[in-house]
């Protein structure tokens, strides 16, 4: 059964059907929130809430409107976090900024480390900002679906991940400097 | 740059879900879902229900709107057909032609639209007439037309457009003259489906007024 018949499947009820879809993608999202998260038990949490949630609206899905099953998945994800991080003032999102901001600051980071830089610019970033950059290079998601995610045009899409991409630029200057 | 996020990416994407993910995600998470079907009907029932409430609300602001509208306005028609819902309703089928009479009257002292008061008139008067003998509530149609065949020669009196009201005058007197009694009326409708093969029937020949 290929991936639209899933889908109209689990349109109809059909839960087995679904838990085909879980399988494709829980992975996925359990990684996109455990990045942002930095924590193992809310990403945890979190991926069961988006795939309650994808089954619950799943009868407004359309691939034409809201683009690919992924992208869904992704959206629903997104505001969870985001809701997350609004009902905790002190969210683990924060804190992952504070934290990598932090180490950076006390000089406690690897010099070598690049990618302990990278988590430490991205951690820079605002919160829009950081997620085109999982989405688009991590996940390497087309610029469409991104596009579907962050409810951002795919014109004003591109521009912005050109200007993303030349601010970590100067975070990281900033970080060697 | 993109090759250092190249680097982040090995990181990001050597990222394992936990063992409990693994082993019991879906089965956890299936127990929580719900029965997708019955989700929907209701969702489709809540919709329904909103979609009619709007329904009726905009239905309903447009008819109280249209209340206030004159012969020849845009919204004319929609009082019109409410008023002959109201009559159905109410089984008084000389509701809609009293009021169109009041309308012409009021059009005729003004000296406005007169034109589409009188086709409007013409219109209903026909249709009340049918729905009077239908019901069997001829003699109230009848007194209806004498009275408003009173009120429009008032009019007249009072400087309204004489030569239409005139031509008003002498329909509704036709039509008052044509209104049957409903055994009249019974045998007439008989007669045309063929179950009444008496030639004597009294088909538009006794009036009640007769």
């Amino acid at each position: 059964m290929d991936l639209p018949d899933l889908i109209a499947q689990s349109k109809n009820g059909d839960k087995d059907a679904f838990g085909k879809l879980y399988s494709l993608y829980y992975l996925k999202i359990y990684r996109y929130c455990q990045f942002n998260l930095r924590d193992k038990v809310l990403a945890q949490d979190i991926v069961q809430e988006t795939f309650l949630r994808a089954w619950r609206s799943i009868g407004k899905y359309s691939d034409r409107r809201g683009g690919t099953f992924q992208a869904f998945l992704f959206r629903i994800a997104r505001n969870l976090i985001i809701d997350n991080s609004r009902k905790k003032k002190e969210s683990k999102l924060e804190n992952f900024e504070h934290i990598e901001v932090n180490l950076d600051f006390e000089g406690r980071m690897d010099a070598e480390g690049d990618q302990k830089k990278m988590r430490a610019a991205l951690a820079k970033l605002n919160e829009l900002e950081r997620q085109i950059i999982i989405l688009r290079y991590f996940e390497d998601l087309p610029f469409e679906e991104v596009s579907k995610v962050v409810k951002v045009k795919e014109g004003a899409l591109r521009v912005r991940v050109h200007r993303i991409l030349e601010k970590l630029k100067g975070i990281l200057e900033e970080q060697n400097d | 740059m993109i090759d250092k996020l190249e680097k982040l990416k090995k990181d990001y994407l050597a990222t394992e879900a936990p063992s409990y993910l693994v082993s019991n995600g879906w089965l956890d998470l299936s127990q929580k879902l719900g029965n997708q079907k019955g989700i929907s009907w209701q969702m489709f029932f809540v919709r329904g229900l909103v979609f009619a409430s709007v329904v009726l609300l905009l239905g309903g602001a447009v008819v109280g709107v249209s209340q206030a509208a004159k012969p020849g306005d845009f919204l004319f028609p929609v009082k019109s057909l409410s008023e002959q819902v109201v009559a159905k309703l109410t089984n008084n089928p000389s509701y809609a032609i009293q009021n169109r009479a009041k309308d012409l009257i009021n059009e005729s002292n003004s000296g406005s639209n007169v034109d589409q008061a009188v086709v409007e008139y013409q219109k209903v008067l026909q249709q009340s007439r049918d729905d009077a003998q239908k019901s069997g509530q001829t003699q109230q149609f009848k007194k209806t037309l004498e009275e408003q065949t009173q009120q429009f020669r008032d009019a007249q009196k009072r400087d309204g457009d004489r030569q239409q009201l005139q031509k008003v005058i002498d329909e509704t007197q036709k039509v008052n003259g044509e209104v049957q009694g409903v055994r009249d009326f019974k045998n007439r409708e008989d007669s045309h489906s063929g179950e009444n093969k008496d030639s004597q029937s009294p088909l538009n020949i006794q009036h009640e007024s007769d």
